[in-house]
């Protein structure tokens, strides 16, 4: 998301530049292009993450807890 | 009555204890139509062992008589050392007697002869458990047993010791146990084979692997039998350990 802001940024601050010439707009746009082209490169640098599954690990009873439940029948 | 003694050699914590009550509970449910006591277990443990523990459901019994007091001659009646444990269950209940030593006392084949015979004579079980204290090449019960169940742990000496006090000590041997065992830890850059693999070469059958299991743990944390509170879709331990009792019943035939 983050490289695409920075994108829209870079765009919006080459228009200024082209359509801009007063000093102020200027300045403005090279502060728009410089902020876009930072968010893009730091972006780019996050190392890609593995989306992993969610482990299902049930939880294992506590030694009051086994004590609680009833019994069952000892079958085979 | 048909006589099972679970033993280790002379190791201790290989588990044989959780595997004689299970045995135990599990017989006595199966068989409770078949007899008043079906089953009857002793835990030879010198000082209250695990097994009283988990059927009395304490951790420790200060004047309570045990077949010590018996063997030292303290009282005539055997019996008098023995105790019920029943469990209801909705419309139906089963039970298992059992008996306990709260000290070492010197025994022999013949003095615990003699009192397998009253057992048999009196309380007419299905099935004698003998939840073997760790044993050496002179146990006392030597020619006593019917079958014997070894039950090992992924360690050398467990194995090396228990195939051979199961040479001595009489009775049909039954296929090998190798409890706690967790199957990622490879040995065979070691031993130059894994651990069932050694379990078979001593003993010259294929053992039955229980895998390492926390809620055994916690189980025992609790003073709880395995196969009255855990179910085996949550425990593999307790799902193997039912398979092996399967596999005992066959040998049993009762």
């Amino acid at each position: 998301m983050r490289q695409y802001i920075g994108l829209l940024l870079t765009a919006v601050a080459v228009l200024m530049l082209v359509a801009l010439r007063d000093l102020p707009f200027v300045a403005l746009g090279v502060s728009i292009y410089v902020a876009g082209a930072v968010m893009i490169l730091t972006a780019q640098r996050r190392p890609a993450q593995r989306v992993e599954e969610p482990r299902r690990e049930s939880r294992r009873p506590t030694p009051d807890e086994l004590k609680k439940r009833p019994i069952q029948p000892p079958e085979i | 009555m048909k006589t099972i003694a679970f033993i280790s050699g002379l190791k201790g914590g290989t588990g044989k204890t959780t595997l004689a009550v299970n045995t135990a509970v599990v017989l006595a449910y199966s068989l409770r139509k078949r007899a008043r006591f079906p089953v009857v277990l002793i835990d030879m443990t010198p000082g209250i062992g695990t097994a009283a523990m988990l059927f009395m459901g304490v951790y420790n019994a200060p004047g309570v008589t045990s077949l010590s007091e018996y063997f030292d001659g303290k009282f005539a009646d055997p019996l008098q050392s023995f105790y019920l444990r029943r469990w209801q269950l909705q419309q139906d209940e089963f039970n298992v007697v059992f008996s306990f030593f709260n000290k070492p006392v010197p025994l022999s084949a013949r003095l615990l002869g003699a009192l397998l015979r009253q057992i048999e004579a009196r309380l007419n079980p299905l099935a004698l458990i003998l939840d073997s204290p760790p044993t050496g090449y002179d146990s006392a019960l030597s020619g006593l047993l019917d079958f014997v169940v070894p039950v090992v742990t992924p360690d050398m000496s467990s194995i090396t010791t228990a195939a051979g006090v199961v040479k001595v000590l009489g009775g049909k041997a039954l296929r090998p146990v190798l409890n706690m065992y967790v199957e990622g830890h490879d040995v065979a850059p070691i031993y130059g084979q894994n651990w069932p693999a050694i379990v078979r070469e001593h003993f010259g059958e294929e053992p039955h692997v229980i895998p390492a299991d926390p809620l055994f743990e916690i189980a025992r944390q609790a003073l709880e039998i395995e196969s009255l509170k855990l179910r085996p879709e949550e425990s593999p331990g307790l799902a193997s350990m039912l398979a092996y009792m399967r596999y005992l019943m066959a040998q049993l035939s009762i």
